[in-house]
C-alpha cells in the first residue's frame, strides 16, 4: 500500500510539475512598425525660389506709334497672401502652365487679377488721347517660366483738330502697319517739287508728301549741305521712280511692358521717351539705368508670336541680340519700297475687288525685290491707288525672341498673353 | 485491482491527458510599436558645378585662311585660386549673364572674371603680327560665356581692316573681266578634344591642324572645333560649330555639326561669263552690300546697266540650325581690335559637342 501511495505521490508531483513548468503559451505577435522618422531638411535651389517682387509699367496704343495709355507703375508681388489692387499685381504659383493663345480660357492663372483704369501717358502737347480703358493684368509663374496676361478695351474717339471733328481712334485690330501707297497722276505742277532733296540728313531735305507721284533721284555722295549736292526732278526721264508714301493712320495696336532693374527710380519718363520718341521730357539718362522692354505689336510681331525684346540703358533703346521679327519696307532716301510680294504688282489696289486683298503679313519668303513695272495707273480722272506692306515679317531669333506671345482681339477687347523663361541667361534681360 | 492501483492508473491516465492536451498556454499580447526612425539626411543643396579643367587651342587669322597665329594649348579652369596667364584662362561663375553683343562691358559685365593675355605664336603660313589675345570666360548653371579680343597689326601684307566683305564682286567697265572678286576675312578657331587625341597633350590644336587643314591623327579620334569668320558666320549671330574627324587621305576632315545645309553661306561663284551667278532681287544698279540674305537672292541680271564700282556680295548668308548653331556669337570691330563674344550650353545634348 505504501508502495502505491509513493507511486501515486510521485505521479501527482510529476503532474504538478508538468502543469507548473510545461504549459507556457506561445510568444505574442511582433508589435507594429514604428512611425517614419522626420524628413530631413530640404536642399536649397536658388532657381526654384519664388521670384523677387519688383515694379513694372505697361503702355498700350490704338493704331498709333506713341499715343500711349497705360500704367506708369505697377507693383508685382509673388506673395500669395497679398491682395490684388489697381496698383498691385499678385502673381500666382501654378502647377499647370496656362495656354498662351490670347483666349480667356479656363486655364489656371492663379486666383487674382488686377483691374485698373488706364492713364494717358504721352506728355507731348499735341498728342491725342485714344482713351483706352479697362486694363486687366494677371501674372502667374512656375519653376521655369513667368506668364503675363494683359487685357484692355478700345473705343472710337473723335477730337476737334483745327476746328474740324476728326476720328482719332477707332475699334479694330490695326494689324496693317505703315501701309505704303502711291497714286499715278499726270500733269503735276513742276514747281511744287523743287525742294525735294537728295538725302534725309542734308539740311535742305524736305520730305514733301503732298504729292502722290514724283520722280526723284538720289546722289549718294551728297552728305552735307556744304558739299555739292545734285538733286533732280526727273519726271521727264523714263527710268525714274515712283514715290511711295505711308498711308496716314496705319499704325498698329501694341502693348509694351517695361521692367526696370532693381533699385532704379524715376525711370519711367526716360524709358518712355527713349522707346516712344517723345519730344518733351529730359534727355538725360541715368548712367545706371537698365530697363527690359517687351514690345508686342499687332503688325510688327503678332504674325510671329513674339514680343520684340529690347532694353534701355544709358546708351539709349537697343534691340536685344538676334534677328528682328520684321524689317521696314521703305527707304527714306528715295521713298521706294525695298520689296513687294511675288504676286505683285497690283495685289491690292483701289480697283473694285482688290481693295481688301490680303497683303499682310508679307513673309520674307514671299518678298521679292521691288519693281517699278506694271503698277496700275488708271486715268487722270480716276487714278488708282496701289498698296504695299510697310514691313516684311521675318523669323526672329536669339535674345530678341525671348518672349513668346499670343493675342486675340474680340469685341473691342485685346487679350495679349506672354510667356518668358524666368532665367534667359541673356545679360540684356531681367531675370525673375 | 486494489484501490491504490486504480488511483495510480487514473493518475497515469490524467498525467498522459495533461501531457497531451493540457500544457499549451494562450498566445501572448501583441508587442508595442517600434520607435520612430531617425531623421533623414538633409537634402543636397543645388550648386552650380564648376567647369571641369580643359585644354583648348586657339587660332587667329587676319584676312587670309592660310596664315595663322595661335596658342596650341591653353588651360581653361574654374579654379579661382589659379592665376590667369598666357596659357591659362580662369572662368568665373556669374549670377547674371553677360550681354553677348561684342561690346566689352568690362568687369561689371563679366563679374570680375580676370582677362588672360594669351601669347600667340606663328602656327601656319606667314606671320600676321598678332602677338596676343585677351580672353575672359565665365559660366553659370547652363551656359559658358567667352570673350576673345585681339588687335590686328600692319605688317608686310597684313593690315588692320574689318574684313567683312569676303570675295566681294565689284564692277569696273574698263577692266576685263568687268566683274572681279576681292577681299578676305578674319578668322578665329577654338579647338577642343572630344575624345583623347594622339599628340594633344604635347601639341594641342596643332595635333589636329597641319597648317592648312583639320583632321585628327587616328581613327576614332574626334575634336570639337568652333570657327568664327568675319564674313561667313559674322552676319548670322552664330559661329560655326564643327566636328573634326580622322581622314586617311589628305584634305580637310572638319564638317559642320548636324543641321541644315548650307549652314552659313552659299558661295556666289563666277558664271561661265565671269560674272556673279546671283544678285539681290531688285538690286539697284549700284549694287548691294553684305549681307545678301538667303531669301532675297536671285539670278544675276547681265542686262542691267551696272554702274562702275557696283558691288555684289560673294556669299549668300543663311541662318544655321541644329547643332551647327550651338554657339551664339556677336562680334564688333573697333580701331583695329576685334571683340568676339560667344555663349554655349555647357551640355548641348549633342554628341558632337564637348561638355563644359
Amino acid at each position: 500500500m505504501r508502495k502505491w501511495s509513493f507511486i501515486l505521490f510521485c505521479l501527482t508531483a510529476l503532474a504538478g510539475l508538468i502543469v507548473l513548468v510545461g504549459c507556457e503559451g506561445d510568444t505574442g505577435l511582433t508589435g507594429g512598425k514604428g512611425s517614419k522618422g522626420r524628413r530631413g531638411t530640404a536642399g536649397y535651389d536658388p532657381d526654384r525660389l519664388p521670384p523677387a517682387d519688383r515694379v513694372f509699367a505697361f503702355a498700350v496704343t490704338n493704331a498709333t506709334e506713341n499715343a500711349i495709355s497705360g500704367k506708369r507703375q505697377l507693383y508685382l508681388t509673388f506673395d500669395s497672401t497679398a491682395k490684388a489692387t489697381k496698383d498691385t499685381v499678385v502673381a500666382g504659383r501654378i502647377s499647370v502652365p496656362p495656354l498662351i493663345d490670347g483666349l480667356e480660357g479656363e486655364e489656371d492663372w492663379g486666383p487674382q487679377k488686377s483691374k485698373m483704369p488706364l492713364s494717358f501717358l504721352n506728355p507731348d502737347p499735341d498728342a491725342v488721347d485714344c482713351q483706352l480703358k479697362n486694363g486687366i493684368v494677371r501674372v502667374a509663374y512656375d519653376d521655369d517660366n513667368i506668364y503675363f496676361q494683359f487685357q484692355w478695351q478700345e473705343q472710337a474717339v473723335e477730337a476737334t483738330i483745327d476746328g474740324k471733328k476728326v476720328e482719332v481712334a477707332s475699334v479694330g485690330e490695326s494689324r496693317e502697319l505703315s501701309e505704303l501707297t502711291f497714286k499715278y497722276r499726270t500733269g503735276l505742277d513742276t514747281t511744287r517739287v523743287q525742294r525735294y532733296s537728295c538725302k534725309p540728313d542734308s539740311a535742305d531735305f524736305v520730305l514733301d508728301t503732298s504729292y502722290t507721284f514724283v520722280r526723284v533721284t538720289y546722289n549718294s555722295t551728297c552728305i552735307t549741305p556744304a558739299e555739292p549736292c545734285s538733286c533732280y526732278d526727273l519726271r521727264t526721264r523714263p527710268d525714274t521712280s515712283y514715290l511711295w508714301v505711308k498711308r496716314t493712320g496705319t499704325g498698329e495696336d501694341k502693348v509694351v511692358v517695361f521692367f526696370p532693374d532693381e533699385g532704379s527710380t524715376g525711370w519711367q519718363d526716360v524709358a518712355f521717351k527713349q522707346f516712344f520718341g517723345f519730344s518733351t521730357g529730359s534727355s538725360n539718362i541715368p548712367s545706371d539705368l537698365f530697363v527690359d522692354v517687351w514690345a508686342w505689336g499687332a503688325g510688327r510681331t503678332g504674325p510671329v508670336s513674339v514680343a520684340d525684346d529690347w532694353s534701355i540703358s544709358a546708351a539709349g533703346a537697343k534691340a536685344d541680340a538676334g534677328q528682328a521679327p520684321y524689317i521696314d519696307n521703305w527707304i527714306a532716301s528715295d521713298s521706294l519700297p525695298r520689296y513687294m510680294n511675288r504676286r505683285d504688282p497690283n495685289v491690292r489696289t483701289s480697283e473694285s475687288g482688290k481693295q481688301t486683298a490680303a497683303i499682310y503679313p508679307l513673309w520674307y519668303f514671299d518678298a521679292v525685290g521691288y519693281s517699278r513695272s506694271g503698277w496700275a495707273k488708271g486715268t487722270n480722272r480716276t487714278p488708282i491707288t496701289c498698296s504695299l506692306p510697310g514691313i516684311i515679317t521675318m523669323i526672329p531669333s536669339g535674345s530678341r525672341a525671348d518672349v513668346y506671345t499670343a493675342a486675340r482681339f474680340d469685341n473691342g477687347f485685346w487679350t495679349v498673353e506672354m510667356k518668358r523663361a524666368r532665367r534667359t541667361h541673356n545679360g540684356d534681360d531681367v531675370q525673375f | 485491482m486494489s484501490v491504490g492501483k486504480s488511483l495510480v492508473a487514473l493518475m497515469a491516465i490524467c498525467y498522459l491527458a495533461i501531457l497531451i492536451i493540457g500544457c499549451t498556454g494562450d498566445q501572448g499580447p501583441v508587442g508595442p510599436p517600434g520607435f520612430p526612425g531617425t531623421e533623414g539626411p538633409p537634402g543636397q543643396n543645388q550648386v552650380v558645378s564648376p567647369v571641369a579643367d580643359r585644354t583648348f587651342g586657339i587660332l587667329i587669322a587676319n584676312s587670309t585662311a592660310s596664315d595663322f597665329v595661335g596658342a596650341a594649348k591653353v588651360m581653361l579652369t574654374s579654379d579661382i585660386s589659379s592665376v590667369p596667364g598666357s596659357d591659362r584662362v580662369v572662368a568665373r561663375r556669374l549670377d547674371k549673364a553677360p550681354v553677348i553683343d561684342g561690346i566689352d562691358g568690362g568687369d561689371a559685365e563679366w563679374g570680375g572674371a580676370a582677362a588672360s593675355t594669351i601669347t600667340l605664336d606663328s602656327i601656319a603660313g606667314k606671320y600676321n603680327g598678332i602677338t596676343s589675345a585677351r580672353m575672359r570666360a565665365a559660366y553659370d548653371r547652363q551656359y559658358v560665356y567667352m570673350q576673345i579680343k585681339w588687335t590686328e597689326v600692319a605688317i608686310e601684307s597684313f593690315a588692320p581692316t574689318k574684313d567683312i566683305n569676303k570675295l566681294m564682286w565689284s564692277y569696273d567697265s574698263a577692266s576685263t573681266p568687268a566683274w572681279v572678286r576681292t577681299g578676305g576675312e578674319d578668322m578665329l578657331c577654338l579647338g577642343w578634344q572630344l575624345t583623347t587625341i594622339t599628340g594633344w597633350s604635347a601639341d594641342g590644336i596643332k595635333s589636329i591642324f597641319d597648317g592648312s587643314v583639320f583632321r585628327t591623327p587616328a581613327s576614332g579620334e574626334i575634336a570639337d572645333l568652333w570657327v568664327w569668320q568675319s564674313t561667313e558666320t559674322y552676319y548670322s549671330g552664330f559661329l560655326g560649330d564643327k566636328v573634326v574627324r580622322y581622314a586617311d587621305a589628305a584634305g580637310d576632315a572638319s564638317q559642320f555639326d548636324a543641321g541644315t545645309l548650307p549652314a552659313f553661306t552659299l558661295e556666289n561663284p563666277a558664271s561661265s561669263s565671269n560674272e556673279p551667278t546671283y544678285m539681290r532681287s531688285g538690286s539697284p544698279v549700284d549694287g548691294t552690300s553684305y549681307p545678301l540674305n538667303s531669301y532675297e537672292f536671285t539670278k544675276f541680271d547681265a542686262l542691267k546697266k551696272w554702274k562702275n564700282h557696283a558691288t555684289i556680295p560673294g556669299y549668300i548668308s543663311f541662318i544655321p540650325s541644329g547643332s551647327t548653331a550651338d554657339v551664339r556669337s556677336t562680334a564688333t570691330y573697333d580701331n583695329g581690335t576685334w571683340t568676339v563674344e560667344l555663349r554655349r550650353l555647357r551640355q548641348t545634348g549633342n554628341g558632337d559637342d564637348t561638355v563644359l
